[in-house]
């Protein structure tokens, strides 16, 4: 992905106050530079409009990360969501890699765990409906994703 | 939660919405993310015996990061065609693809997701995890000039990008 000849870097010459500062400044914002460092790239700042600027530069984009808010996502994390209700184009599925493989272990684990707590032979099969919604209210009340395996769990019986 | 170990229970409920976070910002969407969350709580769990009390938002970052890392390199040993599904893989976010992120919030994202891989992760596990120079150099196993470099190198680009 690098390209020839590699990423532009930031060209090194001699100023008036010594060597611009370069990656420096980066270190010198984030507070990772060691006291005698420090005041050494504070008086070079203060002779060198160059490094000046590329410090402003650089403290810009740290401070538009800094404040991205926080990516959440409404999926469970944690059980059988990853590959339900996420369609993908006919003929582009990912292949089965054994990561996919252990995850599935992982939540068919976790599943049985629960379904020993719960009812193990119900007489009369509840409908999917009901269901569906009991589990969601469960889940939008608890917030907690690891409820979201118990409908796989409950072992359901139909008809007569 | 540091000074005791907690169970993969705990880390999973208290920690997901953390892990989200860092492994969208490394891999740049959802499904990805997803994807990375779901192999990083695999390794939490078995790790979690040898867990030394400690940084544990450090500890998962390392997770979620050789997570992406090692995604990373089985792509690049079988590099696929991009997906049709994936078109935000391909083209700047539009208004309301991403309803978590909006106007600058959307430019910031797409300009990290832009980033060269090594340069993005260094630059999210300094400003979006808020590591030290020294924990990103041992969760990327380079040495602390590489992270300087990367950071300040990614930093540039991203503020390029941004004009």
């Amino acid at each position: 992905m690098i390209p020839s000849g590699g990423y532009p870097r930031t060209p090194r010459h001699t100023g008036p106050g010594g060597q611009h500062l370069d990656d420096t400044l980066s270190a010198y914002l984030d507070d990772e530079l060691a006291p005698a460092a420090r005041h050494e790239a504070e008086a070079h700042l203060a002779g060198c409009v160059d490094c000046r600027a590329e410090l402003d530069e650089v403290a810009a984009a740290r401070r538009a990360i800094r404040i991205l808010p926080v990516h959440a996502t409404a999926r469970p994390l944690v059980g059988i969501g990853p590959f339900v209700g996420h369609p993908r184009a006919p003929g582009a599925v990912r292949p089965a890699t054994s990561r996919r493989r252990a995850v599935w272990a992982l939540a068919a684990a976790v599943a049985a765990a629960i379904a020993v707590v719960l009812p193990r032979d119900p007489q009369v099969a509840p409908s999917l409906p009901s269901l569906a919604d009991s589990h969601a209210a469960r889940a939008s009340i608890t917030g907690d994703p690891l409820t979201q395996l118990a409908p796989i769990a409950v072992p359901v019986r139909f008809g007569p | 939660m540091t000074g005791e170990v907690p169970t993969w229970e705990e880390v999973a409920r208290t920690h997901g919405r953390f892990l989200y976070n860092v492994a969208y910002r490394l891999s740049g969407n959802d499904d990805d993310a997803f994807d990375l969350v779901q192999e990083a709580l695999l390794r939490v769990r078995k790790g979690l015996e040898t867990y030394q009390p400690g940084s544990l938002e450090a500890w998962l970052s390392r997770i979620v990061t050789n997570v992406f890392l090692d995604e990373v390199r089985r792509k690049r040993r079988r590099p696929v065609e991009v997906l049709p599904e994936d078109p935000e893989r391909l083209l700047p976010s539009s208004p309301g693809a991403d309803e978590a992120t909006e106007g600058l919030s959307d430019d910031v994202q797409t300009a990290l997701r832009r980033l060269p891989e090594e340069f993005r992760t260094a630059v999210v596990l300094c400003d979006v995890v808020g590591l030290s120079y020294e924990e990103i150099a041992d969760a990327i196993s380079v040495p602390v000039g590489t992270v300087r470099s990367r950071i300040h190198r990614g930093r540039r680009l991203l503020r390029t990008a941004l004009r």
